[in-house]
């Protein structure tokens, strides 16, 4: 809808002989923000971990994470109790560490901070349990940061079917794709939120949840849709005989809602924008960030 | 001048409600005087000034006046804005109505003289009133013409922006207008984002606005009332008119239905404006599709002295059709038409000292939208209807006061949106439940002559809203989380009730030399609020009823000016001050859903407002030189505490500095000239100042970062856009009239004359690929010509 208001706009400005030019913006001066992203999974070891970062004035150089070395990072796993209160077992505390892993082909990220029970134990890193509350807590420049997420229980995906099949037309190559559609039951209880990602076989060497596939646009909200049977086509389209995970990730209504501002956030611009600002679920002085929990159930599926 | 004292009578106006059973009485000896003023072809004229036995007093909109006048010999000099003087003797000798006639003139060339000082005389502050006359002969866009843009050149009324749907007055938002046509609430007055108004030059008659001092008959609205009066038909004979312009074209009709007694007008308009773009820039508009056209009709049945019958129907719509085909995927449609579509019935007595007006209206705002791509389909649909009926009295018992009361009631059935879906894309049917909400108003107000030089418009409105059932509200929780709690309520329950008194005060005081103080105190409520995020009318956005979280906006607005005429009544002048306070503002979180949203108030949050300013106009209104300047210096702000950590921000409309310079020029018995200057203050906006990046992911192959570049904001609406400019000039030609019956003309009209680029929005482009940030501003008209040519026969 809003696309297509936006070309109902585009109509009206080139019947108008619109016109665009670069124009000199003399910006306020930015006060530098701590950037968190962290993740706890319950499937996937190598997707748990944080990455830190600053911001810079609009207009420096640069478009590639500022990284914030060195601090201290930690995830603590815990239970809620009947009186609200957390109680953390600091038995189950991880450190996270910045170093090398294989997925990343060995080369040293600085700012992205991992078990590094990956190197040495992969079958005993961190990996998040449904149920489960998790505790992130990082020490960086000198200043202390925190964040609770809660890992859901999964929400079973029934199959994942592909269909809707079309051409596809660019200017190089012709393709025939289709679109998949995941089926599943929504919870009986109202308020559930989910997202979707997947990996196809050209993106499965790539790495972290930045690399994988998403659709932005979707809602994943059942307060229109609660208890129903799901039966959800993504726009996205697939080639035939690609193989694809698709995971639906059940998370909380905070980390929904962080992914949605993210989602809205990056996609701002034109009078139909707004100034998004991202939301924020991370503890502490000049920072912004979510620790998102998410409980996924996995389909994996050959496109037909 | 000799200042009449007190007499006893009045100075007991304290005693009002007394003196109100007693003057009947005390005039007993005197007569009703009802003068009705139409021009040639029996349409009423508006606004005339009529002078009886020396002593000034205005006429309404329709063209009437109640009076008492002692009985003897009476003169009355009639005048009004594009026609002749008309002078009247008689002797009055007992209740007595009057019709006179006014000839209308055929260009303002030959330049009316309006003897009255309507401005000096009407207790009505913070008023601007423009003839369609006036209008049409000033420079527009691509040569439509739209009483809607033109009242942007007034102090204190602005617009958005270039083609910005919004009228924003004395710094409140677009939705605290009350937009009427012919006294009906029209809730989309928009074409294409808000380009083009719904109301067809041809078919309006004069537009009114009111932007301080509300009178008590007007409410529901906080900020203005903008009044657009459309034209009666001719009753004598058949008559065709119409226009052909750039992107649209018109036609009327009109002529009586029996003659000299009932008529009807019909004016319909089409664009073109999709075909047009195609022939410019075919590839950027592609298949795609857009148009819109709207139909008024009104018809007009005199039945006797007392009695009239008026019905008004307007029907506009957009209609807009696109077809995606990026590289994301096949083929997607997207279909959506919308448009108001209104109907009113108005009866109109009047009997010797009173006047009574009783309507009966139906107002229905739709739009129907369809998403399509391969099999799939989604549906969207939302609307508002309201059922009005209105019950207006006016009640002349004595020259020195006149009363007014009524009666409003509106039954609201809002469809905040639904949606559902056929196969895949999402399979569902999604209903967000219809709410219902009931309206009514009483007012009665007293139009008083304390003495000679000081009037008084005392008046009280009370309002009542009750949003009430059927229906069901998911109860969500402070997260935004459904709280799996639904409230039920059964037909006719209240869920929300709210009533507010809304005293209205006008005070004028007649000075020597042609001038006048007004003082003016209004208190005003709404209780609809416009859900829209963007500066920009869609169609999708919402009005909402007030409810329990959503309370009414209430303002309140003091003002003062001077008014004073000079050289003989040919220049107009005033100087008005304001200070205005708004609360329960709404504003919508950035990036909010609007559309099948069942928690649409989880994305509000709500604040405050004040404006205040000072606004200067003077106005030749003869010779062959006429026109307007006018300036306002204002400062328009909110205060939301969850917005700019509590503190006060610019509004984003807020205009520091506004002129607007009007001229029309005769150069000759058929040329005539028209230029406007217009200046103002850049918006407010919010910018960035800085950003990072976020979602990272690598591909470990070409060894490349993945990531989403994010935007850091500090202030709310703290960077200013370069101001506004531009000059428009336009040429207006009449050639001689090939027959008596045929008439036309052509207006050649340059918009933007010195190709000022004023930004219709500015944005960062930044692109990570070719490691590249710059400032972007977009522009919408460069210098533009048009051509219109008129035609009547």
């Amino acid at each position: 809808m809003k696309k297509a208001g936006t070309y109902l706009l585009m109509t009206a400005m080139a019947l108008f002989a619109s016109c665009e030019r670069d124009f000199d913006i003399a910006l306020k001066n930015n006060q530098s923000q701590l950037i968190v992203e962290a993740y706890i999974n319950n499937e996937l070891p190598y997707y748990n971990y944080v990455v830190l970062g600053h911001s810079q004035g609009y207009f420096e150089p640069g478009f590639e994470n500022i990284p914030v070395t060195g601090a201290m990072v930690t995830i603590t796993e815990g239970m809620l109790q009947a009186n609200n209160m957390y109680n953390w077992d600091q038995t189950s505390k991880r450190q996270l560490k910045e170093g090398r892993l294989a997925p990343f082909n060995d080369q040293f990220l600085p700012g992205v901070y991992f078990d590094p029970l990956l190197i040495t134990d992969p079958a005993n890193a961190l990996k998040g349990i449904p149920g489960k509350h998790y505790l992130l807590e990082i020490e960086a420049e000198g200043k202390k940061y925190s964040a609770i997420t809660t890992l859901l229980p999964p929400v079973p995906i029934d199959s994942v079917t592909s269909g809707f099949h079309y051409l596809d037309e660019d200017e190089d190559t012709t393709q025939m794709k289709a679109r998949l559609t995941v089926h599943y039951k929504d919870p009986d209880t109202i308020g559930n939120t989910q997202l979707y990602y997947w990996s196809t076989y050209d993106s499965r060497e790539n790495f972290g949840w930045g690399a994988m596939g998403t659709n932005r646009f979707t809602p994943g909200v059942d307060d229109l849709v609660n208890g129903e049977y799901i039966h959800l086509t993504l726009s996205n389209g697939f080639a035939l005989g690609d193989s694809v995970d698709y995971y639906l990730a059940n998370v909380e209504r905070k980390v929904y809602n962080f992914w949605d501002s993210f989602n809205k956030a990056r996609s701002n611009a034109g009078p139909f924008s707004t100034p998004v600002r991202l939301l924020n679920t991370i503890n502490g002085d000049n920072v912004i960030g979510c620790f998102s929990g998410f409980s996924l159930s996995t389909k994996s599926l050959i496109v037909q | 001048m000799k200042v009449e004292k007190p007499d006893s009578k009045r100075t007991g106006f304290l005693l009002f409600v007394f003196l109100i059973l007693t003057s009947q009485n005390i005039y007993s000896q005197n007569h009703t005087l009802n003068i009705k003023v139409l021009d040639s072809v029996l349409l009423p004229v508006s606004n005339a000034t009529i002078k009886i036995n020396q002593k000034e007093r205005l006429a309404d909109t329709a063209g009437m006046i109640t009076t008492i006048l002692p009985r003897g010999r009476c003169r009355i000099v009639v005048s009004a804005v594009g026609h002749s003087n008309a002078t009247k003797l008689f002797l009055l000798s007992n209740d007595t109505s009057v019709v006179v006639y006014l000839r209308a003139r055929e260009s303002l060339l030959q330049h009316v003289i309006v003897t009255g000082s309507r401005n000096i005389l009407r207790n009505q502050m913070s008023v601007h009133s423009l003839e369609m006359v006036q209008i049409q002969k000033l420079p527009v866009v691509l040569g439509e013409v739209d009483p809607m843009k033109i009242i942007t050149l007034l102090p204190g009324i602005k617009n958005g922006g270039e083609a910005s749907a919004g009228i924003y007055v004395r710094g409140g938002g677009p939705d605290q207008n009350l937009v009427l046509l012919d006294g009906i609430p029209v809730y989309n007055p928009n074409h294409l984002l808000g380009f083009f108004s719904v109301f067809n030059g041809d078919a309006v008659k004069n537009i009114e606005v009111i932007k301080g001092g509300m009178p008590a008959e007007y409410g529901g609205r906080l900020s203005s009332v903008i009044s657009v009066n459309t034209r009666d038909g001719n009753k004598d004979s058949i008559k065709f008119g119409g226009g052909i312009g750039l992107i649209s074209s018109r036609l009327s009709l009109e002529g009586p239905l029996i003659k000299r007694r009932a008529s009807f007008i019909i004016n319909a308009r089409r664009t073109y404006i999709d075909q047009v773009a195609r022939l410019i820039v075919p590839d950027s508009i592609g298949s795609n599709g857009y148009y819109f056209y709207d139909i008024n009709a009104k018809t007009d049945f005199v039945i006797n002295n007392k009695n009239a019958l008026y019905l008004t129907f307007y029907t506009g719509k957009d209609k807009f059709t696109f077809f995606d085909d990026d590289a994301n995927g096949p083929r997607r449609e997207f279909d959506a038409i919308w448009g108001n579509t209104i109907v009113g019935l108005t009866w109109k007595q009047q009997f010797r000292k009173w006047r009574h007006e009783l309507s009966f209206v139906r107002n229905d705002f739709t739009l129907n939208s369809k998403v399509a791509f391969s099999s799939n389909g989604f549906i969207f649909s939302s609307g508002l209807i309201d059922h009005t009926v209105k019950d207006d009295w006016a009640y002349t018992p004595a020259n020195w006061i006149r009363w007014k009361g009524g009666l409003q009631y509106t039954w609201h059935k809002f469809r905040p949106g639904a949606g559902s879906a056929n196969a895949g894309f999402q399979e569902f049917e999604a209903q967000i439940k219809d709410q219902y909400a009931r309206e009514a108003a009483g007012y009665l107000s007293a139009d008083v002559d304390i003495i000679t030089r000081l009037n008084l418009v005392a008046g009280l409105r009370y309002s009542y809203f009750n949003q009430v059932g059927p229906t069901e509200q998911v109860i969500y929780g402070p997260s935004g989380a459904p709280t799996g709690e639904i409230a039920s309520f059964k037909r006719g329950q209240s869920i929300a009730r709210y009533q507010y008194p809304e005293p209205r005060i006008n005070l004028l005081y007649k000075l020597p030399q042609v001038a006048s103080l007004k003082l003016s105190y209004t208190r005003t409520i709404q209780y609809l609020h416009l859900a829209t995020t963007s500066a920009a009318t869609f169609p999708s956005d919402l009005w909402v009823p007030a409810s329990r979280l959503i309370k009414p906006g209430i303002a309140e607005q003091v003002a003062a000016g001077f008014f004073k005429n000079f050289g003989n009544g040919r220049y107009e002048a005033s100087i008005e001050t304001y200070y205005k306070t708004m609360n329960n503002q709404l504003e919508f979180k950035p990036g909010a859903r609007l559309l099948l949203n069942q928690n649409l108030e989880g994305e509000m949050v709500f604040g405050s407002g004040k404006a205040y300013g000072l606004e200067l106009f003077v106005q030749k209104k003869t010779g062959k030189l006429n026109g307007w300047i006018g300036y306002t210096l204002s400062r328009a702000e909110r205060t939301f505490t969850e917005m700019n950590e509590g503190k006060p921000f610019p509004y984003r409309y807020d205009r520091t500095h506004d002129i607007s310079v009007v001229a029309n020029y005769a150069l000759g018995k058929r040329w005539e000239v028209s230029t406007v200057f217009v200046y103002g203050t850049g918006n407010a906006l919010t910018m960035p100042t800085g950003r990072f990046v976020y979602n990272l992911g690598y591909n470990v192959r070409d060894q490349e970062p993945i990531f989403s570049n994010i935007s850091q904001y500090s202030k709310i609406n703290d960077y200013r856009m370069p101001a506004y400019h531009r000059v428009d000039i336009a040429f207006t030609f009449t050639p001689r009239p090939r027959s008596i019956r045929f008439k036309s003309n052509w207006v050649f009209s340059l918009y933007n004359v010195y190709n000022r680029h004023n930004p219709y929005f500015i944005y960062i482009d930044a692109d990570e690929d070719i490691r590249s940030i710059k400032g972007k501003q977009v522009f919408l008209f460069p210098i533009l010509p048009g051509i219109t040519w008129n035609f009547k026969f």
